[in-house]
């Protein structure tokens, strides 16, 4: 009984530990320098496409500080002014503009990335990264309860 | 004196005693579950074979063999699916807005 319970937990701390190794392994490489791996791309290709994607990120976090920085705005106007103002509508007409010019950098982003891959790559990668365009973000979410 | 008072306290408790009576049914019954009782359970016999295969080196190093693949297998599925997660986040930042 000994002899089994031993080899019970050899084999479960094997099974373990080779799983975190694996884990750790494929993890500690760049996101981006993965997925250009997985997609088949070495060499110049994939330091364009990280360099593509690093570039990028730099523009999105951009866009992003503005879009809170609107949020910001407009959480001080409502603050002042519990109504709707037409400064109020121009202030969410400004966050949804900016969140279209979000949509769209991100999309010519995906096409010019999507340039270095083969065809079939091509298709597999706007498979992935299309929801991310097309599907309904946080504040979408959190309306989900009024769909029928 | 003393084993006069032995043979009534034996009369006392033969007149206070009821025998049960045995059927047939209940000697059959008592039969078989000593039966039961001698020999060992199906599933216990399956499980200590199955405890004694395992502790043979030969089975013992493929077990943990396979366990390391499964591990390996596990780890990775499971890192593809962070890293591609981690990629279409750093992407997509302004989703995670309010």
């Amino acid at each position: 009984m000994k002899r089994f319970a031993a080899v019970v937990i050899l084999t479960l701390l094997a099974c373990v530990t080779a799983g975190l190794i694996a884990y750790y392994m494929h993890t500690r490489q760049d996101p981006a320098e993965w997925v250009g791996r997985k997609l088949g791309l070495e060499g110049i290709k994939l330091t364009e496409f990280t360099a593509a994607h690093n570039e990028y990120v730099v523009s999105c976090a951009e866009m992003c500080r503005r879009i809170e920085e609107v949020n910001d705005v407009l959480a001080d106007q409502l603050m002042v002014k519990q109504e709707v103002t037409p400064d109020v509508i121009a202030i969410l007409s400004r966050a949804e503009s900016l969140r279209a010019e979000c949509k769209q950098n991100m999309l010519t982003h995906f096409m010019k990335v999507a340039e270095l891959l083969d065809k079939e790559k091509q298709s597999k990668y706007m498979q992935l990264v299309m929801p991310l365009i097309t599907e309904r973000d946080q504040m979408e979410k959190s309306h989900e309860h009024h769909r029928p | 004196m003393r084993r006069h008072n032995l043979n009534v306290n034996l009369n006392n408790l033969m007149k206070t005693w009821m025998p049960k009576e045995y059927t047939a049914l209940d000697i059959r019954a008592g039969v078989w579950q000593r039966i039961e009782r001698a020999e060992p359970a199906g599933w216990r016999v399956a499980m200590e074979s199955l405890f004694a295969l395992m502790t043979r080196p030969a089975l013992a190093t493929g077990l943990v063999a396979f366990a390391i693949m499964a591990g390996i297998a596990v780890g990775t599925i499971t890192s593809e699916t962070a890293q591609t997660q981690a990629y279409l986040n750093s992407v997509a930042v302004y989703r995670m807005l309010p």
